[in-house]
């Protein structure tokens, strides 16, 4: 009789474990789908929260960038009336704004060796400012009193207030950031004033400038010099040294259709005041005629009729009125994109970087909520499954299954329905999120997509779900596994 | 006798055993030394075997009785190597199993061992079919030999119409036919039955004490079998009797041929 020979265990083909194992979830279907869907949701909610927060970052910068041109004009408007105040132009020349410092030179008149000096003072002088500003409050409170930083350091341009100052910074044990204190006094009361008759010069030249303009524009305020934009504006322009771009002929055609635009605003609004239109669109909008302005008729203005009908009105109470019916439905349109725009854009400029790990604080908050909900969800779902399990390992292991294939058939399993649940589950986040888009902050949505971050973010969530799935089944799996078969048989 | 290969330092010479029943000078297949097992801890501890010393003869039929409760399942969860012991050895042709790698215990539970399982254990997502040719899975055997020998096993225990049943779909008689069919499937050398015929009609149970009465004879198979079926006792070589985690007594059956009747009052 043949003793028994003490060998290894043969080693099964991945083949039979991935065939135990899908019959084992085809029999388990219901609860397996349940898994699934638990593991969709999860990553579903992830993805959302994740995508969604991409999407509408990226939708409101979007709309920042659309409203530049409406801020544009207005910006121009101001130039081309007055010259710009002391501070902008000490702001511009520390931030060295090109467009605007090439202009600033110009008016200046100055040697490029002054203006340089004048410009490397105010950006000294700003991180002074900056320094001085940036004091912990009741600090600040002690060295600046009500002043802010600007007025108190021209302030020490006066060498009594200059050493009331520099004892007080003393006291605090305070030091500006300058080498040293020589440096700070030449910055403080030789460089400065220089700097202030520097950019007292560049005013003047721009108030000449603004003159230049006026007289090409044969004296016309700059909104409608802008709407009516002559041919030779361009030059006049640029020849009082304005700086308009590169792209000076569709800045001027941009200017031209936003002025008109607001032509058009100055020239319905008195009208719309008069009682008889007053008294015609308010029985078009059926309400109160006290009630009729302008926001509700441009919102009103919705197709070529209605203008029609108001441009009726309009010339039967001003019959010299350009506003035509086509220019009303225009200017409509044009409002009303730029409050959609401004709606999208919210109150506070967006953040202009934007990307997967660039979140805003609370978004990532939410994203890190909503994982952490994930991964219980995932965990939970996943134990339950092989914790119930645990008698079929043991029955296993009694008959000869190696650890190894045990594992290998349970991570199979989980990497199957993390898959599935992933896929379904990002496609259900993602969908979702462009959808809410979509409806929130309407089509502006599909050409800002954020494709690559949404597709990255997609993928981690999948990733996410994968891993946690994996990890949540093959932990227990590994411990059941590891025990003697009838001490895996009596763990439940 | 032919020792195995491994030279486990626990395998070698192991002391001689105080006679338990009257084996002469048959090889020893099990043996276990000092096996103890106590389930739980603290106050709530259970000792379920308390120092046991058995031997099991190669090729010998030996059943084991013992009031519920008694150690029996446990005693072969031990001996067939799906348990740690607390204290104590258990030696399989005079390895300690303690020595043996992972690898080595799923090949000796897999190709060495058949177990009946008091409970079953089937496993439930698979058809009768299925559950019997696991362990042929685990020993490589190639799925359409597995199949066919499956169907042979099951045609045995007088199961074949009912192949593609799942346990739930049977009878605890019929679970348990396949439970006993799955565990001669890779033709073991030792087969452990805690009480094989537990829930078999008379003429069904008849069957299956025939069935492992011939692979006992004709294959030499060492057959280990808890059981309250006195007509096991009438094919058994030899009979254990457990009381309270430990063996009360062994014996022969020829020595006890004659009060046979009494043993099964006592019962
Ligand atoms: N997992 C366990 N945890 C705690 N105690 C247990 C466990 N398994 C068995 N026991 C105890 O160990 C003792 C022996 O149990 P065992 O199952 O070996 O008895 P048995 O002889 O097989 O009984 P039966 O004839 O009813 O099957 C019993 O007292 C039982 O309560
Ligand atoms: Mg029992």
């Amino acid at each position: 009789m043949k003793p028994i020979i003490v060998q290894d265990q043969v080693r099964l083909g991945v083949g039979r474990c991935v065939g135990l194992s899908l019959s084992g979830m085809s029999y388990r279907m219901f609860r397996s789908m349940i898994t699934v869907s638990i593991l969709a949701l999860a990553v579903a909610f992830l993805s959302h929260v994740l995508c969604y927060s991409l999407l509408e970052q990226s939708t409101r910068l979007r709309a920042y960038e659309e409203l530049t041109e409406y801020r544009l004009v207005g910006q121009w408007v101001t130039r081309l009336r007055s010259a710009d105040t002391p501070a902008q132009v000490q702001e511009a020349l520390a931030a060295s704004d090109l467009g605007r410092v090439a202009e600033y030179r110009r008016w200046s008149g100055a040697s490029a060796e002054a203006f340089e000096g004048a410009r490397e003072t105010a950006e000294r002088l700003d991180a002074l400012y900056a320094y001085l500003n940036n004091l912990p409050l009741t600090v600040r409170g002690v060295v600046l009193g009500d002043l802010d930083a600007r007025q108190i350091l021209q302030g020490a341009q006066n060498p009594g207030a200059y050493e009331t100052l520099m004892s007080k910074l003393g006291d605090l044990n305070l030091r500006m950031p300058v080498e040293d204190a020589g440096a700070l006094r030449s910055l403080v009361q030789e460089s400065q004033p220089a700097m202030w008759a520097m950019i007292e010069s560049i005013r003047q030249g721009h108030a000449r400038a603004i003159e230049e303009v006026r007289r090409a524009g044969g004296g016309l305020d700059p909104v409608e010099l802008l709407a009516t934009s002559p041919p030779q504006l361009g030059r006049a322009i640029e020849q009082a040294g304005f700086a308009i771009g590169d792209e000076a002929e569709s800045t001027l055609r941009s200017l031209k259709s936003h002025a008109q635009r607001l032509v058009d605003v100055q020239q319905l609004k008195p009208l719309l005041e008069t009682s008889s239109v007053r008294a015609a669109m308010a029985r078009r909008l059926s309400i109160n005629p006290r009630e009729v302005d302008l926001t509700r008729t441009i919102n009103w203005l919705r197709n070529e009729s209605r203008a029609k009908s108001l441009a009726d009105e309009l010339v039967k109470q001003d019959p010299r009125t350009e506003l035509s019916a086509t220019r009303l439905l225009a200017l409509a349109e044009s409002e009303r994109k730029q409050d959609r725009l401004e709606s999208i854009q919210g109150t506070t400029e967006p953040r202009a970087r934007q990307g997967l790990l660039d979140l805003p604080n609370w978004t990532r908050w939410l994203v890190l909520v909503s994982f952490l909900v994930c991964a219980i969800g995932v965990i939970n779902a996943m134990m339950m499954s092989v914790t119930e399990r645990f008698t079929e390992i043991a029955t296993m292991k009694c008959l000869g299954a190696l650890d190894g294939f045990l594992l290998l058939m349970f991570f199979f399993e989980a990497a199957i329905q993390g898959l599935l649940g992933g896929l379904v589950g990002v496609v259900l986040g993602v969908g979702l999120a462009v959808l809410r888009g979509w409806i929130t902050l309407g089509t502006l949505v599909f050409p800002s997509m954020p494709w690559s971050d949404v597709l990255t973010g997609g993928a981690l969530s999948v990733a996410a779900g994968l891993l946690l799935g994996a990890v949540a089944s093959i932990g227990p799996a590994w411990t059941a596994a590891r025990l003697a078969p009838m001490e895996a048989m009596r763990v439940d | 006798m032919t020792q195995s290969q491994t030279s486990s330092p626990a395998a070698a010479t192991p002391p001689a055993l105080p006679g338990a029943g009257s084996g002469g000078d048959k090889p020893i297949i099990i043996r276990t030394l000092g096996l103890c097992k106590r389930y739980g801890m603290g106050e709530a501890v259970t000792h379920a075997l308390r120092s046991v010393d058995a031997t099991i003869f190669r090729g010998e039929f030996i059943s084991v009785l013992g009031p519920s409760g008694s150690g029996k399942s446990t005693f072969f969860n031990m001996i067939g190597a799906l348990d740690s012991p607390s204290e104590g050895r258990v030696l399989i042709d005079e390895v300690d199993v303690a020595q043996l790698s992972a690898s080595e215990l799923a090949f000796l539970r897999c190709q060495k061992i058949g177990y009946i399982f008091q409970s079953y254990n089937l496993i439930r997502y698979m058809t009768a079919l299925e559950n019997v040719t696991v362990p042929m899975t685990f020993a490589g055997v190639k799925p359409e030999e597995a199949r066919r020998r499956g169907m042979g096993l099951l045609k045995l225990v007088g199961l074949e119409n009912r192949w593609s049943h799942r346990p739930i779909e049977m009878s605890g008689g019929q679970q348990q036919r396949v439970a006993i069919a799955r565990a001669m499937c890779n033709e073991p050398k030792i087969l452990l039955a805690d009480e094989p015929t537990g829930n078999l009609d008379l003429k069904t149970g008849q069957e299956i004490l025939n069935i492992m009465q011939r692979i006992n004879q004709e294959r030499g198979v060492t057959i280990v079998c808890a059981t309250h079926d006195h007509r096991l006792l009438n094919i058994c070589d030899r009979i254990m009797w457990v009381r309270d985690g430990r063996i009360e007594r062994v014996e022969a059956r020829h020595n006890l041929k004659i009060t046979i009747g009494r043993i099964g009052g006592e019962e």
